[in-house]
């Protein structure tokens, strides 16, 4: 059976093999575990380039023949990597000539398939991750724009109902007083009431939209930063059937979130809590502090880790390719997904283990989101 | 009976003036500002015996002009006519003390009713 590929790599690497070439064995190799798609040709992928956009890298042999056309492909599509295999005697030269900045990025020849799939895999996951940075910048774009909708929507629907109050309050006015007159038959009052009933009907209408579009652009959802903690404590509680896990907070702050931040740094503090399991027994706390700052706020985890195996402590899981996690143990594989997450959010990362008191600290600088 | 004086405070002109044709018809003195700021003035100089205002106004809205007469003038009462119906501006405003706080949708005869049942609570206090 086929091993299942990991979610990440499913984004596909194109390979130019040029016709007549057969497809190399270090690719059905890795075929179990990345998608390839093959193309005879240059005109080819840029066919695939062009309808499809979510390649990840490109794999070609005979670069410095079309370099043109490779300049042309990095330059409308940077997040692309491109790699090129070289003989031992280019990659030895291509490593002590090449500037930082390369158009391509080097194989060796005749690499076994697991440097291939660890080289893949890294270009894999960076595609991946600025893809995850888009998203959330999405998610953000949408949400001002949603709500400077919302801002004029109720602007437009105030100032309609002002006037329709107005036509509807002047023809009230024009039946009483046409009721107090002797007025000829041709003239029907049922007509102005009509006026008035429709002018009813639009003013609900109004009040319908304006309540639709509450929401100001000043006012867009925002949820309070302690709010986040206490849903992932509530969750937490809930998973593990606590009524008061001894988590110590101090959080004065006013600081929001939006609603995907909110979203993220739940789940980030959900996992790096889940990894403290063992607080169901009562044998350590938590302590979770927020300090404001500076257009930033200092979000501060402190827990003793009373685990027998060592935890360990090392930025490279925090910011090295996700790959080096993916074989720890689950949980602590969740405290490192965690701290990846809150990074996500813009996070500057500090983690520490102050090893004779076994205190774990893990220290996130986030840039302020709003305050309310 | 003296003449009740009330004191109309509303941006839009058109509003301004079917209001007053409502409440002049209704046998009341009417005083119109066209913003909080402008009322204000009037409100130092005459003596009202009920305020009719909007929220929503340019230069000082109808809040920050509640705000003032809460503070200096607490013993005139206060509707407020509002596009805005929203559940805030409600509470806002009956915090700041408004006897009522109506919708710019209200159908004549029911305008009428709320002024003279505010203006008859007033009485009685």
């Amino acid at each position: 059976m086929p091993e299942k590929k990991i979610e990440y790599l499913n984004y596909p690497i194109i390979n130019v093999v040029p016709p007549g070439k057969k497809i190399p064995d270090w690719q059905k190799e890795l075929e179990k575990k990345i998608l390839f798609y093959n193309v005879s040709g240059l005109k080819e992928c840029l066919k695939i380039l062009t309808n499809k956009k979510s390649i990840a890298a490109i794999l070609c042999t005979r670069i410095e023949k079309d370099k043109k056309f490779w300049e042309e492909v990095k330059k409308n599509y940077p997040w692309i990597t491109i790699f090129s295999f070289l003989s031992f005697d280019q990659f030895t030269h291509f490593k002590s000539s090449s500037s930082k900045k390369s158009l391509y990025h080097p194989l060796l020849l005749y690499s076994s398939p697991d440097i291939l799939y660890l080289e893949f895999a890294q270009a894999l996951e960076c595609y991946a991750c600025k893809q995850e940075k888009s998203l959330l910048q999405t998610i953000k774009k949408q949400e001002n724009w949603f709500s400077l909708i919302g801002q004029l929507t109720r602007e437009w629907a105030h100032e309609i109902k002002n006037h329709i109050a107005i036509i509807s309050l002047n023809a009230e006015i024009s039946v009483v007083k046409a009721q107090k007159l002797s007025l000829p038959k041709p003239f029907k009052l049922e007509n102005i009431k009509k006026i008035i009933e429709q002018c009813q009907k639009i003013s609900e209408v109004l009040d319908g939209i304006r309540g639709f579009s509450r929401v100001s652009h000043s006012n867009s959802p925002s949820f309070p930063l302690t709010e986040t903690i206490k849903q992932a404590i509530s969750i937490l509680e809930s998973e593990n059937g606590y009524s008061q896990p001894p988590i110590k907070k101090t959080m004065p702050t006013k600081l929001c979130l939006s609603y995907s931040e909110n979203i993220l740094l739940r789940s980030a503090l959900i996992n790096i809590l889940r990894y403290f399991n063992q607080i169901k027994n009562n044998q350590t706390s938590v302590y979770i502090s927020i300090q404001e700052k500076q257009n930033a706020f200092c979000l501060k985890i402190q827990l003793k880790d009373i685990c027998t195996q060592t935890f360990p402590i090392t930025m490279d899981y925090v910011n090295g390719p996700i790959k080096k996690i993916v074989r720890i143990e689950r949980k602590k594989r969740n405290f490192y997904i965690g701290v990846r997450l809150i990074k996500s959010l813009g996070a500057e990362i500090s983690l520490k283990k102050n090893e004779p008191k076994q205190l774990i600290t893990l220290q996130a600088l986030l840039p302020c989101i709003n305050s309310s | 009976m003296k003449t009740k004086h009330i004191l109309l405070v509303e941006d839009d002109m058109g509003m301004r003036e079917v209001l007053r044709d409502i409440l002049e018809d209704e046998g009341f003195e009417i005083t119109t500002a066209e913003n909080g700021k402008v009322a204000l003035t009037q409100i130092e100089n005459y003596h009202f015996d009920l305020v009719l205002t909007d929220l929503k106004m340019p230069q000082m809205d109808g809040i920050e002009f509640m705000e003032y007469i809460e503070k200096n003038h607490p013993e005139t009462k206060v509707v407020v006519i509002t596009a805005y119906g929203g559940k805030d501006n409600y509470t806002q405003a009956k915090y700041l003390g408004a006897f009522e706080v109506l919708s710019k949708s209200i159908r004549v005869e029911e305008l009428k009713k709320v002024i003279n049942d505010v203006l008859h609570r007033k009485d009685e206090t």
